[in-house]
This record gives structure tokens, sequence and C-alpha cells, in this order.
């Protein structure tokens, strides 16, 4: 099916447009590297709040809540980025088994982050308490881990042609 | 002409060298590389999004920087090292490379930005601390510092892409 859609797009004008305009694809990565540089920075300043390592006193929810809020608006960001790189240059990303991988995590992190979002807003008092905060620590560590993986799956698909 | 030498000089260590020789030593530098800039880049903005009085006005600036610095000299540090170790590797090459001269020279003046931001607006940072739009001389140093480490991020991307194919 990848190989279907990887040469439809191949065909069309658009991916021809993206891949002769030469400075496209250099610069709408960067922008794609400058989004992922706020969604990582964000997530990792959550996990250090979450594990009890920042210098910020908030409770879970208030820690979280805003964290969690604006990631969504970010990732438009970073599919829309990366939509233009995949119509560019479709086999490098369709056909290669890293990209998907990373697809699959950028799938599970989203919806992970927007589960957590809800269950916080539902259930605030019990997040904010002790228990809700010795929670809070593995879920920091697993968002943390979760976008290590994708940025090094996004690395990785240049090594893995 | 001295540091044509001294890149040279770089580029026959045995680190440089060990690190062109094997497969997976310069993508996994390169990797940790792009791991800690993003660190440094996303966690500079905040602050710097704060300072413009953009995000997370009602935290006042010195608790916004008090958590975000710490973040930011870590991964500084990691991005530094490593990006020393990846310059080593071909020395001569990048050092004549256009993209990375620019970057050394943006990283240079965001350093001053910066010195500048916290030797002068940051002593009275008491005066407009809980303030949601601080002054103009901190909206002024927030937005050259956005501008700089973006230019960076790009310098840094067209390095690889005058470099190398990948």
């Amino acid at each position: 099916m990848m190989m279907y859609l990887s040469r439809w797009l191949q065909a069309t004008w658009l991916c021809d447009y993206f891949s002769s305009t030469s400075w496209v694809v250099p610069t709408v990565q960067s922008i794609h590297i400058l989004g992922v540089a706020l969604v990582f920075a964000s997530m990792s300043l959550l996990s250090l709040r979450l594990l009890g390592f920042s210098s910020s006193r908030q409770s879970v929810s208030v820690a979280a809540l805003p964290t969690l809020a604006w990631l969504w608006p970010a990732l438009v960001v970073l599919l829309l980025t990366g939509l233009v790189m995949v119509v560019s240059e479709p086999e490098r990303e369709l056909l290669n088994q890293t990209f998907l991988l990373k697809m699959v995590l950028v799938a599970v992190a989203a919806v992970a982050s927007g589960l957590l979002r809800r269950s916080m807003l539902r259930h605030r008092q019990a997040w904010d308490a002790p228990e809700g905060r010795k929670a809070a620590k593995p879920v920091g560590v697993l968002f943390f881990l979760l976008w290590v993986a994708i940025i090094v799956c996004g690395r990785w698909i240049a090594y893995t042609q | 002409m001295g540091f044509m030498v001294f890149c040279k000089w770089l580029e026959g260590l045995g680190y440089s060298s060990a690190i062109r020789d094997a497969d997976w030593l310069f993508p996994t530098i390169e990797t940790v590389h792009v791991l800690a800039l993003t660190l440094v880049v996303g966690s500079i903005a905040r602050v710097d999004l704060r300072l413009l009085g953009i995000t997370s006005r009602q935290r006042p600036v010195t608790h916004v920087i008090a958590e975000v610095l710490p973040l930011t000299w870590v991964a500084f540090g990691l991005a530094a090292f490593s990006g020393f170790l990846l310059f080593s590797s071909a020395a001569v090459k990048y050092s004549s490379d256009g993209p990375f001269r620019f970057k050394l020279v943006l990283l240079a003046l965001a350093g001053v930005n910066m010195i500048l931001f916290h030797g002068v607006t940051y002593r009275q940072v008491s005066k407009w601390d809980a303030v949601a739009r601080p002054p103009a001389a901190a909206r002024v140093a927030g937005a050259i510092s956005l501008l700089l480490w973006i230019g960076i991020v790009f310098c840094g991307r067209w390095v690889g892409f005058t470099t190398s194919a990948l």
C-alpha cells in the first residue's frame, strides 16, 4: 500500500516542485526541528517537574495541564512540515521502517497525552494528592523516553535507507 | 594558517579517526547532538517567550528562569561536547564551510546577548518580575535571542546539507 501511495505522490506536481526547489526541504526540516525543540523541551521540563527535580513547586495538575494543552497545536505544525517532507521525497519516508515506527510512536505519544490530560482534568484532586504525585513519576519517565525514541527514529531515517 | 594546522591535528587524533571509520559512531554522536540542541533551543525559547510576555505570564520571570536554566546548561554542555566530537572528525572541511562558520558567529552573538541581558537588564528584575509584559530591554533581549537561535538551527541544518548527502 505504501508502495502505491509513494508512487502516486512521486508523480504529482507538488512533489516535483518541492524536490526541484532546493531550499524547500532543508527549510521545512529546520522548521520541523524548531517544533521538535519546543515540544521536547516542554516535555522534558514537565518530566522533571513530575519527577520532583524541578525548582517549581507546582501541583501535578498545574505543572502538567498547560504543557499538555498546547502540545496538540505544536504537533499540528510538526505534522504539516512532516507532510511537506513526505510529499517531496515519498520513497525516502513511506518505504522506510524507521519512519513507520516513528509514526506509530508519535500516535502513541499523542493519544497518551490526550488521555493523561483528560484524566487530570477529571480527577484533579486525586492527581494533586500524594498518591497522584507518586503515580505521576513513571508517567514523567515514560513521556520523556517516548520523545527521545521519536527523535532518535527521526534522525535515523536518513541512516536506514 | 595556524588554525588549519590545528584542524589537521584534531582530525589525526585517535577518536577522530574512530568516528570516521566506524559506521555507527557519527550517526550516534549526531543523534545525541540533535537531542541536546533541541533541549537548548526549546528551553531558551521558553525563557524568551516569557521575556516577550507571550507565555507563562502569571509566573514570575525569576521562577521561569530558575526552573529552565539548569536544563539549558546541561543540554548545552552535551551539545557542545558532541558538536566538538563531530567537528574533530572532519575539522578541515567544517572549518571552511560557510554555514558552519556563520553558525559559530551566531552562537557567539547569542552568548553576548545573554551576558548583556544578565549583566544589565536582569539586575533590575525585582522591579518587573511579576509583570506580565516585561520592560522593552527584556523584550528586545528575548526577541534577539529567539532570532539568533532560530538562525543557529537553520545554519546547523545547512551544514549537513552542504557537507554531505545526508
